[in-house]
């Protein structure tokens, strides 16, 4: 697949909640080649602070205008300075990535579930989903986060009509429990679903054994920061379960190594071997 | 009307448009960089090294990111000679740029035949003998540390492979100098170096390393003035070619190799940051050759201190 590799101006910042950040770019290569699950690797500066690029999901991408969009915690040195950029500033871009999520097959009903900056690519997917024809009524969108603070919403999320909870771990806002809670409970309701997920690490793989245990059909994203990003070095790897042994959790047996850039970010349930 | 630039340099046989490679290890094996960029541009590509039989390497974390640097432990994961020959010299072959293939045996009977077997296969170019691997437990640094072990791979591998055999030196010696003389009067057509540095990080939080393996490589902008002094070291003692690697990441730095004596360069990590890094570099040569109406890069190679 075609990658870019160039410099981008930010042409909008919003900020949807303290520390929070939505950016837009004018990439049209980029923007005209996204899917849903796919992710950029962007610098900042031309300098060596951080070295590596930073990966971010694509939270939305708009073919015709030549925009995409990314939404971010500020976090370290790469998102702060990412962060204090102007508009019309110029950043380094390398994109799209991944293999991104396969669009939902079949009839059955799916459940996103959002873990913190963990949405952007369950947004993109669910608004490309709904416009290809998928029933809103048939998704159920869970965006977590610990508190109010860091729960965010531009309006795009409610504006698709899919069953939307949020929930907070303290309950300062939505429902109170974690994401892997909200999701336990809707699945003990209607069991019948394929889950797309993608957040923090411990949150990934709880979710991935509920799947496993109820033999379901899900996704995982992965988030990590990588030295490429295009499959070059092997700094990315995870352990990975060949697909004979999936769904048993014995993992003292063969592993394989895949690239979490080029193989992932999205890989199936029961494929990743977690720590 | 401007007068041609003249990029081209012969490395011990092997001619190259351009004194431009990607480095070992730094580039899979050209078919990710290729959906980026016409790899024909570059003077020459060098494969990950490979060993006989596909590995795995070592497992994660591999990488951790230092202070304008990286450590890594990747363990040499390679596909294995009959996965390459099959999948991924096809693809090299069709390119008009040097192919340099790179290998590393744990044992020196390993290391013949992967050269026997590339000899059959004129579109491999020249071999790079990696005898400086610091990340796997047998081979790799064991015959690069000492000068009799390091000369043995080289004449063996050179008894097998009839074109250019690069031999690629490690920086975790005692005299990087006594190891390239030993190598040059083995029969290596030229040198490379340096590899990465040996090193380890240790997150605070977690007390763990950050690397499963402890100890990785140290690679990036970081080694440049180490990876610099060796080049200029080597290249004041030895008459066969010597190609600088470490850091290199512009122009300025490609050049600083240079004029100090490397016939040629190796862009590694800054592949991974930005991948025309290359091509900037080769554009940036042209820039400054003209602005010194300097015509032929060997004008410039080896010319620190005069002026
Ligand atoms: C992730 C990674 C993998 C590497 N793998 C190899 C390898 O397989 N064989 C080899 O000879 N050198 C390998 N190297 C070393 C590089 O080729 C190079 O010598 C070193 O990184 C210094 O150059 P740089 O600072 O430009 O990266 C590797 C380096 C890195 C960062
Ligand atoms: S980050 Fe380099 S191979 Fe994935």
């Amino acid at each position: 697949m075609r990658k870019y590799s160039d410099y981008y101006p930010v042409i909008k910042k919003e900020i949807l909640s303290p520390g929070i950040l939505k950016f837009t770019f004018e990439a049209p290569e980029i923007a005209g080649l996204a899917r849903p699950g796919q992710f950029v690797q962007i610098r900042t500066s031309d300098d060596y602070f951080p070295l590596w690029p930073r990966p971010f999901s694509i939270y939305d991408a708009d073919k015709p205008k030549g925009h995409f969009s990314i939404i971010f915690k500020i976090f370290g040195c790469g998102t702060s300075r990412l962060a204090n950029t102007d508009t019309s500033d110029k950043v380094h871009i390398l994109g799209p990535l991944g293999n991104g999520f396969d669009p939902p097959a079949g009839q059955n009903k799916l459940i996103m579930a959002a873990g913190g900056v963990g949405l952007p690519p369950l947004y993109f997917l669910s608004r490309v989903s709904v416009e290809n024809g998928y029933p809103a009524e048939m998704i159920t969108f869970i965006s977590g986060a610990r508190t109010k603070k860091e729960l965010f919403e531009d309006g795009n999320l409610a504006g698709l009509n899919m069953k939307l909870i949020t929930c907070t771990d303290d309950g300062s806002a939505g429902s109170k429990g974690t994401v892997v809670d909200i999701l336990q409970s809707e699945l003990a309701d209607d069991p019948e679903r394929t889950v797309y997920a993608c957040g923090p690490g411990g949150m990934l793989k709880k979710i991935d054994m509920i799947i496993m245990a109820k033999r379901l059909r899900g996704y995982l994203s992965l988030e990590e920061l990588m030295p490429c990003g295009y499959g070059i070095c092997s700094g990315c790897a995870v352990k990975t379960r060949p697909a004979e042994n999936r769904g048993s959790t014995d993992d003292n047996r063969d592993y394989h190594l895949k690239r979490v850039c080029v193989d992932g970010p999205v890989f199936n349930s029961g494929e990743v071997i977690w720590d | 009307m401007g007068l041609d630039i003249d990029l081209s340099v012969n490395i011990g046989g092997l001619k190259l448009k351009n004194p431009i490679m990607t480095a070992s290890g730094c580039f899979s094996y050209g078919q990710e960089a290729s959906e980026i960029f016409d790899l024909s541009l570059l003077g020459g590509v060098i494969t990950k090294s490979l060993t006989y039989l596909p590995r795995e390497g070592h497992p994660p974390p591999k990488v951790c990111e230092t202070e304008a640097g990286m450590l890594n432990a990747i363990g040499l994961s390679n596909v294995g000679i009959v996965n390459f020959l099959a999948e991924k010299l096809p693809f090299l072959e069709k390119l008009d740029t040097a192919c340099v293939v790179s290998i590393a045996g744990s044992t020196m009977d390993e290391y013949a035949r992967l050269a026997r077997k590339l000899a059959e296969h004129e579109s491999v170019h020249a071999l790079e003998v990696n005898i400086s691997c610091p990340n796997v437990n047998e081979g790799g640094l064991e015959f690069g540390a000492e000068p009799g072990p390091a000369g043995k791979v080289i004449a063996a591998v050179k008894k097998e492979f009839p074109r250019t055999v690069i031999a690629k030196l490690s920086p975790n010696v005692t005299d990087i100098v006594e190891i390239a003389e030993s190598v040059a009067d083995s029969g290596a057509d030229a040198v490379s170096l340096i590899n990465t540095l040996v090193g380890t990080a240790i997150d605070i939080n977690t007390r763990s390393f950050k690397i499963s393996n402890v100890f990785g490589g140290l690679s990036g902008p970081a080694v440049r003035p180490v990876a610099l002094a060796m080049v200029y070291k080597v290249v004041s003692n030895l008459d066969i070619p010597v190609i600088g690697i470490g850091g290199i990441s512009t122009t300025s730095d490609a050049l600083e190799f240079l004029l100090a004596g490397a016939s040629a360069v190796q862009v590694g990590t800054a592949c991974f940051i930005d991948p025309k890094a290359p091509l900037k570099i080769i554009d940036g040569l042209k820039k400054y050759m003209q602005n010194q109406k300097i015509y032929d890069i060997n004008d410039i190679i080896g010319t620190v201190g005069n002026r």
